[in-house]
């Protein structure tokens, strides 16, 4: 994998680990850290959404021509996830938290289903397709660095 | 590298294709318990007596095959970008073909029937053999990049050889073929249980335990040993048939105890321990690793004790029912949830999953099936009197899950309406 790519995952992976703290925050009833982590994960999932979007998504559309594949689904379940993460929300500030328990519980399974399409098929696509990936991403800064 | 798969999301087959799949396997779980508490008893706990043999295949074959084939026909497309070929006419006859192959050869062990043999034998070559064929195909595009890719390439080659040694032992209890009947007896074992129940189950545990209970991820170089570490010994296997003798046997416990102890770690360093499932995870891998140290072991151990059974508790139902009814509770609802997002208009706000089956629900079912395993574990101790409450207890922990997943389905069809 090349070190864009391997940042990409890395990012995934943060954001995962804040989604943890996340849970275990609710679990406890603790609003304080709840939100910190919430406002964390919530702003580390957008930016790498972004840089997604903005950035990788049509490099490969470009690279390869295919508008309506693989892209195109991951854009719609970013969608998904950006409601998720907004229905979190609410049920954090309505402090209902089994509820949103429940709501974190989907939310980091669709994820990680997510991050396994990506990391088993866009990215190595990525890779083989869009020329010097490194120098695309390079010049971004959306990790999610707590 | 290949041409693009962008059609890979694209040919994820429907729900309707996997679930037809995954969904009887509680039912016939229960079947198998209730074949235990009502069946001839007689010869318990001994490996080779008809009940015993019957129930073997009714977990292996009825059970728990169609549930991993169902898995890879969903697999393959999700993690490799690869579809199976022919899903779509070859899905639906999954469960009856596993049924119909053990239930001949239920017949044939309980009624001493040849017939029997030779139906299970029938159905298992032409239609498990179809399907194993497209899995070959299938696993032939998969350019392998993890541990549950590189699995997916290979697997299918497993369950070929295990279909083949199985029709072999039917050839020779049917017809009365030449072959050397223990070397093939224990082929067949070693191969269904080790080169493939343990090897698809590590492949899919690699992907699933990271996935839904943030387990960490099989490290690069040890994913690489996947499916070598067990198929290396079973090849060697293979030798013995043609008279020449090896180790195989210990270094296959050998390497089973390796990958239990890699599910061990991976299941106890999970951060979703307070999902309900979780502790199905750990009992697998103990379940697993006690397997292989029982297998290795076994030459110094007394002779009385009924370890033929115990390894069939521990790899059958500990190492291969517990984690699937994790994943069945996990895997349905979320199909389900996936489902509805897509159906449902996108202003109705999709249930979660927790709320299609409630945790407080599965925990009970949770409960139930690690108290079977239990009670199946001591059966020996007093197989007459045990069987009946050890065989009801694992038929209402998996009609339990059955139900579960029957609610999630009904819930389901109700939003879709809305």
């Amino acid at each position: 994998m090349s070190d864009a790519i391997t940042r990409l995952i890395y990012q995934h992976h943060e954001c995962d680990d804040l989604l943890a703290r996340l849970e275990a925050a609710v679990q406890q009833r603790d609003l304080c850290t709840g939100q910190r982590y919430f406002h964390e994960a919530e702003q580390a999932m957008l930016a790498h959404f972004e840089l997604e979007e903005t950035i990788l998504f049509p490099a490969f559309e470009s690279a390869t021509g295919l508008l309506h594949g693989p892209t195109e689904v991951m854009r719609d379940e970013h969608y998904a996830m950006r409601d998720l993460l907004e229905n979190c929300r609410s049920l954090l500030l309505a402090e209902d938290y089994a509820a949103l328990q429940a709501e974190l519980d989907t939310l980091f399974i669709f994820i990680q289903q997510h991050n396994a399409k990506e990391e088993g098929v866009l990215y190595p696509m990525c890779r083989a397709h869009i020329g010097d990936l490194g120098a695309l991403l390079a010049h971004t800064h959306a990790s999610c660095t707590t | 590298m290949n041409a693009p798969r962008n059609l890979a999301f694209h040919l994820a087959p429907s729900p309707g294709v996997i679930f037809g799949c995954l969904l009887p396997a509680p039912w016939l779980g229960m079947v198998a318990g209730l074949l235990l508490a009502l069946g001839p008893a007689e010869g318990l706990p001994h490996r080779f007596a008809p009940l015993s043999l019957s129930l073997v295949h009714v977990l292996a074959l009825g059970m728990l095959l169609p549930v991993m084939l169902g898995a890879l026909f969903q697999l393959f497309p999700v993690l490799a970008g690869v579809p199976v070929p022919a899903t779509r006419w070859l899905a639906p006859w999954v469960a009856p073909c596993c049924v119909g192959t053990a239930g001949g050869l239920v017949w044939g062990f309980l009624g001493s029937n040849p017939t029997g043999f030779i139906l299970g034998g029938t159905i298992a070559t032409i239609g498990v053999g179809s399907v194993v064929i497209a899995l070959v195909v299938a696993g032939w595009q998969v350019i392998p990049t993890n541990a549950s890719t590189r699995v997916l390439r290979w697997i299918a080659w497993a369950l070929l050889v295990t279909v083949l040694l199985g029709a072999a032992l039917a050839g020779v209890l049917a017809y009365g073929w030449g072959l050397p009947l223990r070397s093939v007896l224990d082929l067949h074992v070693a191969w269904g249980a080790g080169g493939w129940l343990a090897v698809l189950l590590a492949g899919v545990a690699a992907t699933v335990l990271p996935m839904f209970w943030q387990a960490p991820k099989l490290d690069a170089r040890l994913s690489r040993l996947l499916p070598g570490l067990i198929w290396l010994p079973l090849a060697l296997g293979l030798l013995e048939l043609a008279g020449l003798p090896s180790p195989w046997r210990p270094l296959c416990w050998l390497a089973l105890c390796l990958l239990a102890c890699l599910l061990l770690y991976a299941a106890l360093e999970a951060k979703r321990k307070h999902d309900v499932a979780w502790p199905l995870w750990c009992v697998a891998a103990l379940s697993w690793w006690l397997a292989a140290v029982l297998g290795l072991l076994e030459g110094v151990l007394p002779a009385d004790w009924p370890i033929a059974w115990w390894l069939g508790v521990l790899i059958l139902v500990g190492g291969a029912v517990l984690p699937i009814n994790a994943m069945l509770g996990k895997i349905i609802p979320f199909l389900v949830w996936l489902h509805l997002r897509r159906q449902l208009p996108a202003h109705v706000r999709v249930p979660a999953m927790q709320t299609l089956l409630p945790p407080a629900l599965q925990w009970i079912q949770v409960m139930l099936v690690l108290f079977a395993w239990l009670c199946l574990l001591m059966l020996p101790i007093a197989p007459a009197r045990l069987a009946l409450p050890a065989g009801l207890l694992f038929a209402a922990s998996q009609a339990s899950l059955g139900g579960l997943l029957l609610y999630v389905l009904s819930r389901y069809v109700q939003l879709a309406k809305t």
